[in-house]
């Protein structure tokens, strides 16, 4: 009886290409990675219309309020300002002002506000210049949204704290 | 039974080389984009600092178990912040407004204000920014939760100075 011959696979003959499961897995894995990087460097691109964006240079102004006096200096002009959060840089600091912070009492007698300084305690305005992207809803610093009013927790080199923004100029 | 294609082996293909580089260029950009190596503390030198802290307005027990020589920990983490190297205990300060609408001060001889010193160790950047061991990004504002073996308490960064 003849035995079964397994066939040779001809020689010269291309391999087909197969697309296996390592490729997949690997692809799903750059597929995740670009999709981060995407996000991480570009958040603004994706998630507001990039037609309507229009880079602009901008000052606010970060406020923070009844500090004790033992920060007098932590800030200073040219410091590097960053997002605490989530880390990105959101400018640069063009001005600092310390000032008294202010005591607001009602004079039981007169019926009138009376405005006076706490003896240690201070209010420090920070103004930031950055470049900003402007779209029709908002202003944004390397994808951080900057607003009048918005709660911005911030840091410096040599302080970290929370700042209302209470102003946003456009510089022309 | 296809004896052919039970015989065929995964090659690593062009196209597993594309993927490869493309991955370790997405692992270098998000190396370089977040410095991890410095945030690691890889590259970078330990200092000695004196981290000067305040706590408001606390019972004098609390003050009491402020223990010099104690170790403190960040709670957040776990990381050893410092060695308490001296406090000072105050009276705890509060203002009120008077009649005329001026703020007053009054002292509570229940409560207690303190100030702090630990001696720590962390990087110091070129920016002056204070990392402490070498990875953990702290600066006077700070609020930190602490932990020693005597208590647990809510602390406030008022100073870091390198010891020289």
């Amino acid at each position: 009886m003849g035995k079964t011959k397994t066939p040779k696979p001809a020689k010269n003959v291309k391999r087909k290409f197969r697309f296996n499961i390592i490729d997949v897995i690997l692809l799903v894995i750059i597929l995740s990675a670009s999709a981060a990087l995407v996000y991480i460097f570009f958040p603004s691109k994706t998630q507001e219309n990039a037609a309507a964006d229009r880079n602009v240079s901008i000052t606010y102004q970060l406020y923070v309020s009844k500090v004790a006096d033992d920060f007098k200096g932590k800030i200073n002009i040219g410091d590097s300002v960053v997002d605490s959060v989530t880390l990105y840089g959101i400018g640069e600091v063009a001005d600092v002002t310390y000032t008294k912070a202010m005591f607001v009492g009602v004079d039981k007698t007169e019926g009138k506000y009376v405005y006076s300084e706490y003896p240690n305690l201070i209010d420090i305005a920070v103004t930031v210049k950055a470049d900003a992207v402007k779209t029709e809803n908002s202003i944004s610093v390397n994808g951080f949204t900057i607003a009048v009013g918005k709660k911005i927790p911030f840091r410096v080199p040599g302080y970290t704290g929370i700042a209302y923004c209470t102003i946003i100029d456009e510089n022309v | 039974m296809d004896l052919n294609r039970s015989r065929v082996k995964p090659r690593f293909n062009i196209i597993d080389f594309i993927i490869v580089v493309v991955i370790l260029g997405c692992i270098v950009g998000v190396v370089l984009r977040y410095n991890i190596a410095d945030r690691i503390g890889v590259n970078s030198e330990q200092s000695t600092v004196e981290i000067t802290f305040q706590i408001k307005d606390v019972r004098n027990s609390t003050a009491d178990a402020l223990v010099e020589g104690d170790n403190f920990y960040w709670e957040q983490n776990g990381a050893l912040l410092g060695v308490l190297k001296e406090k000072e205990t105050y009276e705890a300060e509060s203002y009120y407004a008077g009649d005329d609408g001026l703020p007053y001060a009054v002292y509570s001889t229940e409560r207690s204000d303190i100030s702090g010193v630990l001696t720590s160790s962390g990087t110091i950047g070129e920016d002056g920014s204070f990392m402490l061991s070498g990875n953990q990004f702290i600066a006077p504002g700070k609020e930190l939760d602490v932990v020693s073996p005597h208590i647990e308490v809510t602390i406030v960064i008022t100073d870091i100075q390198q010891v020289k």
